[in-house]
């Protein structure tokens, strides 16, 4: 089943081919929503309410553009949206001073999917939402200003903390893990 | 070092999959299927709009079957040959009528010679009454046979003229006799005829007789019919009409019925026993929806057959209410210890919170059936009321099924039915039974009304099935009958 077919089918609300989309895109469309939520509860509530609606928006898609990266927007949109906003900007305005520490490029590769998905799950949502946005989605500064309501000063700010939080909370890891082997 | 980790992290997740029960989400996010419950109200109308329409067609039938088929068209001459007289009656179809009656009069006709000669007018009769007294084996009616004997009857005979009010009102016409001699034979003008009397043509000492017509030669039926017909308020062709109708032999039906379901539902692997007792649970019994239209045949004796098409529909309620908890820790205070220097420390820790998720789901599940009925039967006539005894089989053409349950696990998890292949889907064989009262609503329709019950020889499920299953079928059955 090709995804133009899967695309026709859901438009015509044939559960067969909504089914195959929800089969075929999920695993994918969960780690988006996994990088944007504090927990996987949480991601799979984003991931569930964005299937609900890309089954009531499809008739607007245009097969002009990717159909994952349009489902990708939805699902990350849910996921900004789903943030108690107020907490949002508290955790922007209470940020601590963190040191700048520096991790081995050999620690960084070592890390797998899962690892790094849990340690952005860590960072604050504010970090982590220009982070996402910044090195994975590959959006500018300007637009994840414009996304999240913010100053790009404030956007390229939070990224260079969120990183520094990320190093730091690897280091943290590496070191645990280091304790663990030797006693 | 910022580079690197952008570049792993990026390329990492970018393209990775993570871990999640498909299955389940699917269900969760299954755009809820709609019961349909105007398709039988359209299929309801339908059948309301068809019978309708026989109804009004076969009333339009019976209308055209009297003025075309039942109006006796007559010649407006007759001989009466005894006397060289001629009875010469205007052109109407009344005029036929009152031809027609009169010759049933005929033999009470003592003879034309007692008919005293000479212009007489007809006595002064009363005004026509509506009670329709036919003379009953002459009377023109509604059946086109009669008329024909009537084409060819030739009197040989005087007559006396009966005018019966239920055929005929000449009140308004005139009806003249000629006579070859008209010092012997005068002519006889009906200047006053009206229904219910009778026309006697024998010697009156005060009025004289009627007509002086010794005898008619012949009664010519012709083709044409130009009075109003309104006036011709011939006696109920229903009667004749319904005979007729009653003698075709084949005739359409449409059935609506509502079933009761019994289910057989067992698992094929005993060692999944609980998966039916669960599915038995969470899965409630709805009703069978069914509509055939069928053709047949229905001989005098009294015996029918009849096939068509028919569509079939189960329907079930699948329900669950599945309640899950979830267990998070979270960084808090767990306790405070008050020293004896009146300080207090604060303890931190794990601190857990429950959090429970309930989630109802409810789904409509249908098995759908398309399929043939080939029935026989007997009807037993009770008067106005026939009662129809039939049987027969079911040929399933086509099967098709929709609806979740539980999935194996038993869990939170469901099994969407229209993605599997557990029923069958080729021909398959069951038995109908049935008993209904049939009642005439029209000379041409029945409406029926009675019980059904169909029995599946065969288990729905595939051979892919976890379970057997199987379906018996008891209701109510409506239907309409057109008999052509």
């Amino acid at each position: 089943m090709t995804e133009s077919e899967i695309i026709r089918g859901c438009q015509r609300g044939k559960a067969k081919y909504q089914k195959a989309l929800v089969l075929r895109y999920s695993p994918i469309m969960m780690t988006v929503a996994r990088r944007y939520c504090r927990d996987d509860h949480a991601a799979k509530d984003v991931l569930q309410e964005a299937f609900i609606r890309v089954f009531r928006a499809i008739d607007r898609y245009q097969e002009t553009g990717s159909f994952a990266g349009w489902l990708r927007r939805i699902v990350i949109n849910l996921a900004l949206q789903s943030k108690d906003k107020a907490s949002y900007h508290r955790e922007q305005t209470g940020l601590e001073e963190i040191t700048h520490p520096l991790v081995a490029p050999n620690v960084v590769q070592q890390l797998g999917a899962e690892e790094l998905i849990a340690l952005i799950q860590q960072l604050p949502d504010g970090f982590r939402d220009v982070f996402n946005l910044y090195v994975v989605e590959g959006y500018a500064h300007d637009e994840i200003a414009e996304i999240l309501g913010i100053a790009p000063g404030t956007s390229r700010s939070q990224l260079v903390r969120a990183r520094q939080k990320l190093q730091a909370m690897i280091l943290q890891q590496e070191k645990e893990t280091y304790v663990k082997r030797v006693g | 070092m910022s580079n690197e980790l952008d570049k792993h992290i990026g390329e990492t997740l970018g393209r990775y999959e993570s871990s999640v029960d498909a299955e389940a989400l699917w269900q969760a996010v299954k755009p809820p299927r709609k019961r349909k419950p105007w398709l039988w109200l359209l299929l309801l109308a339908g059948v309301i709009a068809v019978a309708g329409g026989l109804w009004s067609w076969s009333a339009m039938k019976q209308q055209d079957q009297v003025v075309e088929g039942d109006s006796p068209m007559v010649d407006h001459t007759v001989l009466f040959t005894e006397k060289d007289a001629t009875f010469t009656i205007p052109e109407s179809g009344e005029e036929v009528a009152s031809t027609s009656v009169q010759e049933s009069a005929v033999s009470e006709m003592p003879d034309a010679m007692s008919i005293s000669s000479g212009t007489e007018k007809v006595k002064e009769l009363p005004p026509a009454t509506p009670t329709n007294k036919a003379t009953e084996e002459k009377e023109i009616a509604a059946n086109g046979n009669t008329v024909n004997d009537k084409n060819s009857t030739t009197l040989t005979k005087p007559m006396k003229l009966e005018v019966n009010q239920s055929v005929v009102d000449l009140s308004k016409e005139k009806t003249t006799v000629n006579s070859s001699d008209q010092n012997e034979e005068p002519v006889v003008v009906l200047s006053s005829l009206s229904e219910s009397r009778q026309l006697d043509t024998e010697p009156n000492t005060e009025t004289v007789p009627v007509l002086v017509a010794p005898a008619i030669e012949t009664l010519v039926f012709g083709p044409e019919f130009t009075e109003e017909k309104e006036e011709l308020t011939i006696a109920t062709p229903v009667a004749s009409a319904y005979r007729r109708s009653k003698n075709s032999p084949f005739f359409a039906q449409i059935d609506v019925a509502y079933f009761d379901l019994q289910r057989k539902l067992e698992n094929k692997d005993s060692l999944n026993w609980d998966w039916a007792s669960e599915r038995t649970n969470s899965e409630q019994l709805l009703e069978g929806l069914s509509a055939d239209l069928s053709f047949g045949y229905r001989s005098r004796s009294g015996w029918q057959f009849r096939g068509g098409i028919g569509y079939t529909q189960l329907n079930t309620l699948f329900a669950s209410t599945v309640t899950t908890q979830t267990v998070d820790t979270v960084q808090g205070l767990t306790m405070l210890v008050y020293n004896p220097d009146n300080s207090v420390d604060s303890i931190f820790g794990s601190v857990a919170y429950y959090e429970t998720t309930t989630r109802q789901k409810q789904t409509y599940n249908s098995i759908r059936q398309w399929e043939l009925p080939l029935l026989a039967g007997y009807n037993f006539e009770l008067g106005r009321l026939s009662l129809l005894v039939e049987a027969g089989v079911r040929l399933r053409l086509n099967r098709n099924w929709e609806g979740i349950v539980f999935n194996q696990d038993l869990g939170n998890n469901f099994q969407d039915l229209s993605t599997t292949d557990w029923y069958r889907t080729g021909l398959d064989l069951g038995l109908q039974g049935g008993i209904h009262l049939a009642y005439p609503i029209r000379p041409q329709i029945d409406i029926l009304a009675g019980g059904s019950v169909r029995y599946n020889l065969q288990d729905f499920s595939g051979d892919n099935s976890p379970f057997t299953e199987r379906y018996q079928l008891l209701g109510g059955q409506l239907g309409l009958r057109y008999r052509f």
